[in-house]
């Protein structure tokens, strides 16, 4: 199994993504999280503490509470660190959704249930599909029926089926072998298994299945 | 009587005959309006000229039940406040699947 | 209605008390939640080992739609309004709602709508199983033609008709019914979570029920917006979502602000920066309308779009996150008393910080293009509607229960509930969060794809959280059995619910509650027959009514003459409903004084009326949004005058307009006494209203002729769809204005009194509105 930065830029690019959300979010959380726990054990109820000053008392509206200059001061925090990532997000957005000069357009029908794979010349395969290493695939994707979801399982993406609705989505990677290809929206008792296979072939192979018409 | 009445509308009960000129003189507005809308069906102009302008009649009319027949003229602002919020989220939603297609 | 013996069943039944319906609520909700919560198991089950055989793929997609669905509008939404109908009218010093009757029948709409969806799993091909989102078009006929799904489209009406008579009650109970001196900004926190949430609901809900109308009428009359390539998945997509997601903050907000309320009694100290944290939330509310598209990023929408929907919505988690902060800050210096509510606040805390943080994840369309469709997007919403709103929810009613029940619960086994509950939660859903990869709703899945051992631990902590339940269960009930006895103020709140007796009376408070300048409340003894005196009142029509609905789409989807019986009842009850009007038995004066801003001047009624309009424009405003959409997205639509008359249009606009006129016609008569003038008006009204509906009849009965029938296309769905909802609306308006012309007739509309023609007028011109755009729309253009 290729690890994830081999295999392919945008599904790299999506790990690195995700793992600096990770990070700060982790970070956000472990803070935030033992904020909470600290402070009530700090302020827990022990023999000797006293009511505050402020304390609420019965038939009583509570006094008020906190400065305008916090809340900006917490708003400000919270957006700073939604603003880093946000910039990150928008790089990589960029890159899944344009994809570099394809060489290889491959039309994509979801049906109920399975995948029908069309190429330029014409040729057809159901629930499998081959594609050369190191070039750039572009699929788009259709459905013929109901919503289904395309989703290459190991590269971490995909992009919604449609009746009337064309999405595309691209891959490239070095690494020839077996992936999975499944759907990600439920469509019916068939959903589970709507599956196919993405074959990764070496040029050369793919270049004389591909000529050969053969299987 | 209690009732908050529209404000441009004296609240004199014998000024009821000047309210009741104030609705007739709407709908007569109203129907001119939607004789206009007709008139605009069939003239030489893009669609989407006529459509907008056919539009733009049909919320002016809109409005004009709103505001008196509606009483919205003379309402509590709050009533007209969340009214135009209402009718924001509409359009916003609207606007949203348009733009998003 | 007389007396009602207050142990016997015809109270239950027939009750509009707040409490009464609170605790039907409370019980109903939890009934959902054991039946939801089995079928979940039973997705667990199916999902221990890769490849098992204990659920076939058709029962588990029933299983966890149903789940969803369940868990979602007749688990977590029912039961805040449990808390809802009985703490909020106490915590504002109100006797009950502003429309007793109402709020019953919001209880009973709820109930069989339930009752209607779980019927499907006795049809054949059984209950939904489209998910909970019923995405287009496998929710069609077409793809799914069992009845099950059409039997919960009508459960969901039924829920939405419950809905928006909730919201308009809350709404005019909390503008208009609050007790003097209690300004908005004072209320409790609980309250105001209320008051947020009903907004949301009363502008989120409407699309939705313009996508279930549609869904409906494709189902069982044969339209097909959702079946056409052109637009219908994306259209349901749209409004599917734009009411869903501002549903998460409908279902948080209850939640959110009674750990406020929790939050103040434990730690003894005020809310830090309560109006920072009402602030945010009402910036969270109106944001949480324009983000929708985030869950559309994979669909290929307009790829700016979706470059403003994650930024907005990475915006939204600003608020969230200054209400968390504020909520921690009120830790800060007080002294806090560990009790059982209170732990369940701070586990609420903890787990709704880590959804919130997953859910910064799925904004970014980058990220999303990976995880839609994943378990770990079932763990986010997990954490969020489990961990943080349910978990909150659980401190709510641990909270209130001594003051529902006027008992004590066992502290002891408060603090094992919380230590299994929290374990089992952890170990449920924790490991989701690792099957980043791993596809949702799939009954089975591979082995070697490393989502082995996650779907163990999720199994094995599934039925450890599960176990917490029964424990909860057995707590409250020792507690009714044998708690101690709770007093008026157990935990030392501060808000009125407080200063009455646990359970309080029917009439709520001995006296009259006053909040004075120097912020101190004091219920004031008056005499019992002073002020606004209290008569407990019950009424059979609320759940006729609601039982009528039930049988007239029971009738409609599986077999007519039960819809036959179901309008008969509906007429009856409704006779039965006005005859009470007439008697002016729910007549219940306004209190002479109290805090109303900023609706001071807005009778409660009037109110109502209005607030009911806001969630009709939107209805509306979804339906001419989808035929907009539909259109723009299709090549060809028939020219003006193609299909429909303009003549035929023209002619119902004049009509419409005309009886807006006669309709504010016969007010002003009314307001100066002119008796003739306001029956000449009323009449008026009522034959240029039916001669509308009967030109309607005409020209439908034509076109059909013609070909032009309910499955020609996306044309005939549109007009169809749209214009009868209109019509149904202008029938409706006929049906009250009998009414309020009988009353008429009997002398009944005075100079000083004749509030319901004024308000009858302002629906009335609504629904000519409307028509004043279907006209154009539909004939000219
Ligand atoms: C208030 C508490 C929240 C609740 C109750 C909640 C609930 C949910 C639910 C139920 C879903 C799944 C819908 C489905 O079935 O597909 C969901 C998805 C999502 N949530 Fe949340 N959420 C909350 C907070 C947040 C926050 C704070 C954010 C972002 C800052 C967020 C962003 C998202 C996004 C983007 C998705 C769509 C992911 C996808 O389907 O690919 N959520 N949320
Ligand atoms: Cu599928
Ligand atoms: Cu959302």
């Amino acid at each position: 199994m290729p690890t994830i930065a081999e295999l392919s830029p945008i599904t790299s690019q999506w790990q690195s993504l995700f793992n600096l959300y990770l990070t700060i979010g982790t970070v956000t959380g472990v803070v935030v999280i033992s904020l909470l726990v600290v402070n009530t054990l700090r302020y827990r109820d022990r023999p000797g503490r006293q009511n505050p000053s402020d304390a609420i008392e019965e038939a009583k509206i509570p006094a008020e509470r906190g400065t305008i200059g916090a809340a900006l001061l917490l708003t400000l925090i919270v957006a700073g660190i939604l603003f880093a990532i946000t910039i990150g997000t928008m790089a990589t957005v960029d890159l899944i959704e344009k994809p570099p000069k394809g060489t290889l357009h491959i039309n994509v029908e979801g049906f109920q249930w399975g995948w029908r794979f069309t190429y330029p010349n014409g040729r057809e395969t159901v629930n499998e599909v081959r594609i050369p290493a190191g070039e750039v695939t572009v699929f788009y994707v259709t459905s013929t029926d109901v919503f289904h979801k395309f989703q290459l399982v190991e590269f971490k993406i995909g992009v919604d089926a449609i009746p009337g609705k064309v999405n595309k989505i691209w891959i490239s990677t070095e690494k020839a072998g077996e992936y999975l290809i499944q759907c990600y929206e439920l469509c019916g008792v068939g959903h589970a298994v709507m599956a196919a296979k993405l074959i990764v072939m070496e040029p050369s192979e793919f270049k004389a299945w591909y000529e050969g018409g053969g299987a | 009587m209690g009732l908050p009445l529209p404000a441009v509308l004296p609240d004199l009960e014998e000024a009821v005959d000047v309210r009741v000129l104030v609705y007739v003189a709407v709908w007569v507005a109203l129907v001119v309006f939607t004789v206009i809308e007709l008139m605009l069906v069939g003239m030489p102009m893009t669609p989407i000229t006529i459509a907008l302008g056919i539009l733009g009649l049909a919320s002016l009319k809109a409005l004009l039940i709103a505001l008196f027949y509606q009483h919205l003229i003379g309402e509590a602002a709050w009533v007209k406040i969340f009214y135009a919020f209402a009718l924001l989220t509409a359009v916003g939603l609207v606007v949203g699947m348009i733009t998003g297609i | 209605m007389g007396e009602i013996p207050r142990n016997s069943l015809r109270r239950w039944l027939f009750t509009t008390n707040h409490k009464d319906i609170g605790i039907l609520y409370l019980v109903t909700s939890l009934y959902f939640l054991v039946a939801a919560g089995a079928l979940a198991l039973l997705v667990r089950i199916q999902l221990t080992y890769p490849n098992m055989g204990f659920l076939t793929a058709s029962a588990y997609n029933q299983a966890i739609t149903v789940h969803g669905v369940v868990m979602l509008l007749w688990f977590l939404s029912p039961i805040a309004f449990a808390l809802a109908n009985y703490i909020v009218p106490l915590q504002i010093g109100a006797r009950d709602l502003a429309f007793p009757r109402l709020n019953a029948m919001s209880y009973w709409l709820l109930l069989f709508g339930g009752l209607i969806a779980a019927l499907g799993f006795f049809t054949p091909g059984g209950a939904i199983d489209t998910g909970w989102t019923v995405y287009a078009p496998l929710n069609t006929a077409k793809y799914s033609p069992q009845p099950g799904i059409t039997l919960a489209g009508a459960g969901l009406l039924l829920l939405m008709a419950s809905v928006t008579l909730s919201t308009v009650n809350f709404l005019v109970t909390i503008f208009r019914m609050r007790v003097k001196g209690l300004s908005l900004l004072k209320m409790p926190m609980f309250t105001w979570g209320i008051l947020l949430t009903v907004f949301l609901m009363l502008l989120a809900f409407p699309p939705f029920a313009a996508a279930v109308l549609m869904l409906a009428s494709d189902r069982i009359l044969g339209t097909v917006y959702f079946l056409a390539p052109e637009g219908g998945a994306l259209l349901w997509t749209h409004l599917l979502w734009f009411f869903g997601h501002p549903e998460v903050y409908i279902l948080l907000f209850p939640a959110l602000f009674a750990l406020g309320d929790v939050l103040v009694t434990f730690t003894k100290r005020p809310i830090y920066g309560k109006k920072i944290v009402i602030a945010a939330a009402i910036a969270g509310s109106v944001l949480s309308l324009m983000v929708w598209g985030h869950h559309m990023f994979t669909t290929g929408i307009n790829p700016v779009w979706r470059k403003i929907m994650t930024v907005l919505t990475e915006t939204i988690s600003i608020p969230f996150g200054v209400i968390i902060l504020a909520y921690i800050l009120t830790l800060v210096g007080g002294r806090i008393r560990l009790r059982t509510p209170m732990l369940f606040a701070l586990g609420s805390i903890a787990l709704f910080i880590i959804g919130g943080i997953t859910g910064v994840f799925n904004s970014s369309v980058a990220i999303d293009y990976g995880v839609r469709g994943t378990y770990w997007i079932v763990g986010h919403f997990h954490f969020t509607l489990v961990g943080g709103a349910t978990t909150a929810l659980v401190a709510a009613i641990y909270y209130w229960w001594p003051k529902m029940s006027g008992r004590m619960f066992s502290e002891k086994l408060g603090k094992l509930h919380f230590t299994i509950y929290m374990i089992g939660y952890l170990i449920l859903y924790l490991p989701m969060h690792a099957l980043v990869d791993m596809p949702r709703r799939v009954y089975t899945y591979p082995a070697g794809y490393g989502w082995e051992l996650n779907n163990l631990l999720a199994t094995i902590g599934a039925f450890i959280f599960a176990l917490s339940w029964p424990i909860f269960f057995l707590i409250l009930y020792k507690s009714l059995r044998s708690g101690e006895p709770a007093g008026n103020n157990p935990w030392g709140g501060w808000s009125l619910e407080w200063l009455t007796k646990s359970p309080p009376p029917p009439h709520n408070y001995d006296g009259e509650p006053v909040v004075d300048d120097s912020g101190t409340i004091r219920i004031t003894t008056l005499p019992t027959n002073g002020g606004h005196a209290y008569h407990e009142h019950y009424s059979p029509w609320p759940i006729t009514i609601s039982l009528a609905a039930f049988l007239i789409f029971l009738g409609a989807i599986l077999f007519l003459p039960v819809a036959v019986a179901g309008l008969l009842l509906l007429v009856a009850s409704v006779v039965g409903l006005a005859k009470e009007g007439l008697a002016e038995k729910f007549k219940i004066p306004e209190a002479p004084e109290g805090a109303r801003w900023p609706f001071t001047q807005v009778e409660k009624v009037k109110l109502g009326v209005w607030m009911f309009l806001y969630s009709e424009a939107v209805l509306f405003g979804s339906l001419i949004g989808s035929y907009v959409f539909v259109r723009l997205n299709s090549a060809a639509w028939p020219a003006p005058g193609e299909v429909l008359s303009i003549t035929n249009g023209a002619v119902n606009t004049f009509i419409l307009l005309t009886s807006s006129l006669t309709a504010v016609l016969a007010l002003a008569s009314v307001r100066v006494g002119n008796q003739t003038g306001l029956k000449a008006g009323l009449l008026a009204t009522f034959i240029l209203g039916l001669a509308f509906l009967l030109n309607k009849a005409v020209e439908w009965n034509e076109i059909f002729q013609h070909g032009f029938t309910f499955s020609s296309g996306l044309p005939a769905a549109a007009f169809y769809i749209t214009t009868g909802a209109h019509g149904a609306h202008v029938a409706a308006g006929l049906v009250v204005l009998a009414y309020i012309i009988a009353k008429a007739f009997k002398g009944g509309y005075t100079r000083e009194n004749h509030s319901t023609v004024e308000y009858f007028g302002l629906y009335w011109h609504f629904v000519d509105i409307v028509w004043v755009f279907l006209f154009p729309l539909f004939y000219l253009i």
